[in-house]
């Protein structure tokens, strides 16, 4: 383990991670022994076809479950109680409550926080504006395309100034457009910010576009960590990257370790 | 939008209040028997009975009672109802008592009510209580169980407790349940209250119109069986109301 405050300091830490869910003839395990790092200001995807329990990891990270076996650390600003300081989670389908509007759907941490309204108000507006839904604010989520709800979805994680987001699927229900669009709100959002990211998605290329560092899942019921594949050093930031050759071997090698012929880099 | 349909909805009941009379005038005037007036002179019954203050005193008798058992059945049927549907060991608790006492029509119990509660107000409250008990009580259980895990989940990686959780989910998404089953249970109420009414009362729309029978008075009787329709409309239209009021995320789709 990094000690603190050094560059590339582990803000998330998997140390050989399990989880069992109650199965109608005893335990019946999401995933095992999975070590990985996210280290401080990088976003870090994972990878795997479903069922490998990725998600799961993803709800251990976010506090919602105690893993059974393993250990989870979040790197300098641990307390020790097992869940996540200065977290925030956006789930798959955006966990939005429908009988909110779009500025009390994203004020809700605050107000759950005991904030009082006018610091409410004034800590979401600018996210709003920022996200482009300031003229949306009094909109119920029913009447949003599935783009701007997952920018509502954002606006609310922001909105409790995480040092960690985590993402299950963000945005793999978006059309293609949409979805390029929001990755590139993502990037932009988290440069200016230095937020660490852990997603988890099914796709290669995803994974492969914002993140740094990519873990591979595989098997399921234990689902295990099978490879770790960093980004090419010499990789882009930005929808340029796409186009790069580096790309395409970054997107190779992710390809190889999910279809089980070994990972690179790991 | 809204305003619109709100028109269109005017506009078909009063197309029903014109259905009705006509259909109405047709019998009467084919039946022509005493016990069938035509529908102007129950109209100029019911005009003469509103002025005179008469119905205004019972349905104002039948209102208090269902107003009544709705204040003490609605809020606490609902808390328990909703509790039990998020809690397996209150459920198990509570399911078998409704699933025993549900199906038996309440009406059933008039008679073990007023030997307990005597023939007073207090029996025909008691009575309307239960029904509404009932009726939200299992609408608000089933409602509960429904709420989607996701945002329950979602508000718990908020940092929400239990009672955020009560409050800002499963309240609000099992809240257009509970106001179907009000709705379901004041109709019920109002059919009953005319039983409960008719035994040893001396005021209420019930008693009056069992009263205006016996009395061979029949414009008196149509006049408060109108009367009784209308404050089961205003009843069904005032919870709509408040439905639109606080339910308006349903609109928006």
């Amino acid at each position: 383990m990094v000690s603190v405050g050094e560059a590339g300091a582990a803000a998330l830490s998997f140390a050989g991670l399990g989880l069992d869910y109650a199965g109608p003839e005893g335990p019946l395990p999401a995933f095992d022994g999975v070590d990985a790092e996210v280290p401080a200001g990088s976003i870090v995807a994972v990878v795997g076809p479903s069922g490998c329990g990725k998600t799961s990891l993803l709800r251990v990270a976010a506090g919602l479950r105690a893993p059974t076996r393993g250990a989870v650390a979040f790197g300098p600003s641990d307390d020790g109680s097992g869940r996540p300081p200065r977290a925030a989670l956006i789930l798959q389908d955006y966990g939005l409550l429908p009988w909110k509007t779009v500025s009390a759907n994203v004020e809700l941490p605050l107000l759950l926080a005991r904030v009082g309204r006018r610091t409410r108000r004034a800590a979401a507006a600018p996210i709003l504006e920022e996200l482009g839904l300031g003229g949306f604010s009094r909109f119920y989520p029913s009447r949003l395309s599935g783009g701007m709800r997952q920018r509502v979805a954002l606006a609310r994680a922001l909105v409790q100034e995480p040092e960690l987001l985590l993402m299950d699927e963000p945005f793999s229900s978006l059309d293609a457009l949409s979805r390029e669009t929001m990755q590139e709100i993502l990037l932009e959002l988290q440069a200016r910010r230095g937020t660490t990211v852990l997603l988890v998605t099914h796709s290669i290329e995803e994974a492969a576009y914002l993140a740094e560092r990519v873990y591979v899942m595989r098997g399921r019921n234990p689902g295990r960590m099978a490879a770790r594949v960093d980004a090419p050093p010499s990789r882009s930031r930005g929808p340029g990257f796409r186009s790069e050759p580096s790309f395409l071997d970054y997107t190779s090698a992710v390809r190889r370790a999910l279809e089980g012929s070994g990972g690179a880099g790991a | 939008m809204r305003r619109r349909d709100r028109a269109i909805r005017l506009g078909s009941l009063a197309a029903a209040v014109v259905a009705l009379a006509a259909a109405w005038a047709i019998a009467a005037a084919l039946v022509d028997k005493p016990f069938l007036p035509p529908p102007g002179a129950a109209a100029r019954r019911l005009a003469e009975r509103v002025s005179d203050g008469t119905l205004g005193r019972h349905l104002g008798a039948s209102a208090r009672r269902v107003g009544l058992a709705l204040l003490l059945a609605g809020p606490s049927a609902a808390a328990l109802g909703l509790a039990a549907g998020r809690s397996k060991g209150l459920d198990a608790f509570v399911s078998p008592f409704v699933y025993i006492l549900h199906p038996v029509p309440k009406i059933a119990f008039l008679p073990i009510i007023m030997l307990f509660l005597g023939l007073g107000d207090a029996a025909k409250v008691f009575l309307i209580f239960l029904i509404i008990f009932g009726q939200v009580l299992v609408s608000a259980r089933d409602a509960a169980r429904a709420v989607p895990e996701a945002s329950i989940e979602s508000l718990r990686s908020l940092g929400a407790r239990p009672l955020d959780i009560a409050r800002h989910v499963v309240f609000p998404a099992s809240l257009p349940a509970l106001l179907s089953a009000l709705r379901i249970s004041l109709g019920t109420s109002i059919a009953v209250l005319f039983m409960a009414e008719s035994f040893a009362s001396e005021s209420g729309l019930g008693w009056y119109i069992v009263d205006a029978w016996t009395r061979v008075d029949y414009p008196d009787m149509y006049a408060a069986i109108v009367a009784l329709s209308a404050f089961g409309l205003a009843v069904y239209l005032l919870v709509d109301a408040v439905e639109a009021i606080l339910c308006r995320w349903r609109e928006s789709g």
